[in-house]
């Protein structure tokens, strides 16, 4: 089966610091692989690649078969870990706006979503909290019936409560043939959704293994082989 | 009785065990229809894919087995039922007996807590 | 895709933009009105009188200067926010090309500072206008106009004029482009991002001040050796060609670097 990413000999240099070393990656189709590593270790660098917005230093990038533009765009539901939506918008226009940029945009999720989460789609997003931000952010990227979704920090923000219902909307929301990259701290909240996980140390792929290979072999859960693993 | 899971072990092993109580329990009746793949992974809160693989593992000890075009249904084979029952009640056993042997309780004492147990209650 | 981009471009400016223009159009008639009001044109002025003709003049002058400056930077800002700020990792991220975001907010851009330069016009045509003051400057047009028909025909006169708007429009959407352009090429610095903007802005007025002074001195040097080749006709399509070819080279650099070199780190 064709990988829905597929990344080559990946390496960016910035300005002589080597934030990403000749990193190879395939993730098939269906799969929800956790991105962890501590903070350097180059997470939103392949992130920001991945979507486009950084240009690599060499190596290739292949989303669904296709180079990074305007196709590969298409496909990818990407949540940065900053907010990036106009802050004199209101929910409901940032939904509007989704509808008409991205074709797989489900409206009536993203209004199912914001009732669950008690948000009022008539605000605007400059009153709301930095933490219902996020959850606006990720409703309009959970919203999309996209391939590919990247999530860079999605739960960082938000409080536990919120955090158990996002991850449950994770699961529930996406379709069996699409992948899930998501890019975290909080390994101990997110590995039971996980079914990989990818560790990145100074810009390699330090392993890449199935979450339950790694707890039945270490006998560890992911959260403390990581612990032990970074260890300062 | 809600999912929880150990920071330790596999988590597909932690689901079987689960969904093994759920069916000598009696929450699951023999041949009820399970709740689909997606369904238990929802509820479980865990990768759908390692909620498939605890199922394959129970279908492939006969306890579960799946209709192509149905789903998933438990056995109606109550003997079998009956067996794993036992079988986990019997490791249950175990465990507890060594257990009390670390604390220092000969045989005999372990069943004479066990019986004060149930007349206080 | 350009199309909803460009329409979503308007959303995010309209407010702002059109207020800028309604109060420059705003001040234009206030100020026609007032200095109707004043009577200006008597032969003798009291003292009274000409301090506020001079005040109100300056400061009118200094509210139409701020107010075009206001939607520059305005629309730079814009610009930057919406590109290279985290809005860009949306901006960026949408299924469209890199050239298709980025155009539109040049197009979208070159649009409005269009409307802000024709209100800037109108509010001084108002302000001539509805006054009724300043005859000696409307005498001087009107004398300038004719003589210029006399000399080259009326069909002339007229795409002079044209050509001589043309060229005011496009040296402001020229200025317009060129803010863009230093912004997009100052991304290229790995750190100091605005600062490589500021640099790349002032190397390129140097360049264009190279440009423009070797331009007119060899005009003049060739109109002292045969003063019959120098017509009014052709030192405004030469302006012309150039902001033409300013606009053109702008947004081309801008275009070509994002599909390069763009780095949102």
């Amino acid at each position: 089966m064709n990988n829905l990413l597929e990344i080559q000999g990946l390496s960016k240099t910035y300005d002589r610091v080597q934030a990403l070393t000749n990193v190879n990656l395939s993730i098939g189709p269906g799969h929800i692989t956790g991105l962890l590593g501590p903070n350097g270790s180059g997470k939103t660098t392949l992130i920001k690649i991945i979507c486009g917005l950084l240009q690599p230093t060499s190596g290739a990038v292949y989303v669904d078969g296709m180079p990074i533009g305007t196709e590969s765009k298409k496909v990818i539901s990407y949540l940065p870990d900053q907010t990036y939506l106009n802050d004199n918008m209101t929910v409901e226009a940032t939904i509007t706006m989704f509808r008409d940029f991205y074709a797989d945009f489900d409206m009536n999720r993203a209004y199912n979503m914001l009732t669950n989460l008690g948000i009022n789609p008539k605000f605007k997003l400059k009153t709301l909290s930095k933490g219902t931000k996020e959850k606006v952010q990720l409703i309009l990227v959970m919203s999309r019936r996209a391939k590919l979704y990247i999530l860079d920090e999605p739960i960082a923000g938000v409080d536990p409560a919120a955090r158990d219902y996002i991850l449950r909307t994770i699961i529930g929301n996406y379709d069996p043939s699409a992948s899930i990259l998501i890019s975290t701290h909080l390994i101990a909240d997110v590995e039971r959704i996980l079914d990989e996980a990818i560790f990145l140390q100074y810009g390699n792929v330090r392993l890449y293994q199935p979450i339950d290979t790694i707890r039945s072999e270490t006998g560890k859960s992911v959260d403390e082989l990581f612990r032990e693993v970074y260890r300062c | 009785m809600p999912w929880i899971l150990n920071a330790s072990g596999p988590i597909f092993v932690q689901l079987i065990e689960h969904l093994q109580n759920n069916i000598v329990s009696g929450k699951y009746d023999p041949g009820q229809k399970l709740p689909s793949v997606r369904d238990l992974a929802f509820d479980a809160g865990v990768n759908p894919n390692t909620m498939q693989r605890a199922l394959s593992e129970l279908e492939s000890t006969g306890l579960v087995h799946s209709e192509t075009t149905s789903g998933r249904f438990i056995t109606e084979d109550k003997k079998m039922i009956d067996e794993l029952r036992a079988s986990l009640a019997d490791s249950l056993k175990q465990e507890f007996f060594i257990n009390m042997g670390k604390l220092g309780f000969s045989e005999k004492e372990i069943l004479q807590f066990v019986n004060q147990n149930s007349t206080a209650k | 895709m350009l199309g909803t981009l460009i329409k979503y471009e308007f959303k995010a400016t309209w407010m702002i933009m059109t207020l800028i223009c309604g109060v420059l159009i705003g001040a234009g008639v206030v100020a026609g009105l007032v200095g109707n009001f004043l009577n200006l044109n008597s032969p003798t002025l009291t003292d009274m009188q000409e301090l506020l003709l001079t005040f109100g003049v300056i400061g009118y002058a200094m509210l139409v200067s701020s107010l075009s400056m206001l939607s520059a930077v305005f629309l730079f800002v814009h610009y930057y926010r919406s590109l290279y700020t985290p809005q860009g990792y949306l901006s960026f991220t949408l299924p469209a090309s890199i050239t298709e975001v980025v155009s539109s907010r040049i197009i979208v851009g070159c649009i409005w500072t269009l409307a802000s330069t024709l209100a800037t016009f109108f509010s001084v045509s108002f302000t001539f206008m509805l006054s009724g003051n300043f005859k000696e400057i409307v005498t001087f047009i009107d004398e300038a106009y004719a003589t210029i028909i006399e000399e080259v025909g009326a069909a002339s006169t007229n795409l002079i004029i044209f050509e001589f708007i043309l060229v005011f429009i496009l040296s402001s959407i020229s200025k317009m482009l060129m803010y863009d352009y230093s912004i997009t090429v100052g991304q290229l610095w790995s750190k100091h991002k605005i600062l490589g903007a500021v640099i790349c802005y002032f190397a390129t007025q140097f360049v264009m001040g190279i440009i423009s002074f070797t331009g007119h001195f060899g005009l003049m040097f060739a109109a002292f050796e045969s003063s019959m080749n120098f017509t009014m006709r052709g030192w405004i399509t030469k302006n012309l060609l150039y902001s033409v070819f300013l606009c053109v080279a702008f947004y081309g650099v801008a275009i070509f670097v994002s599909n390069k070199k763009l780095n949102l780190d």
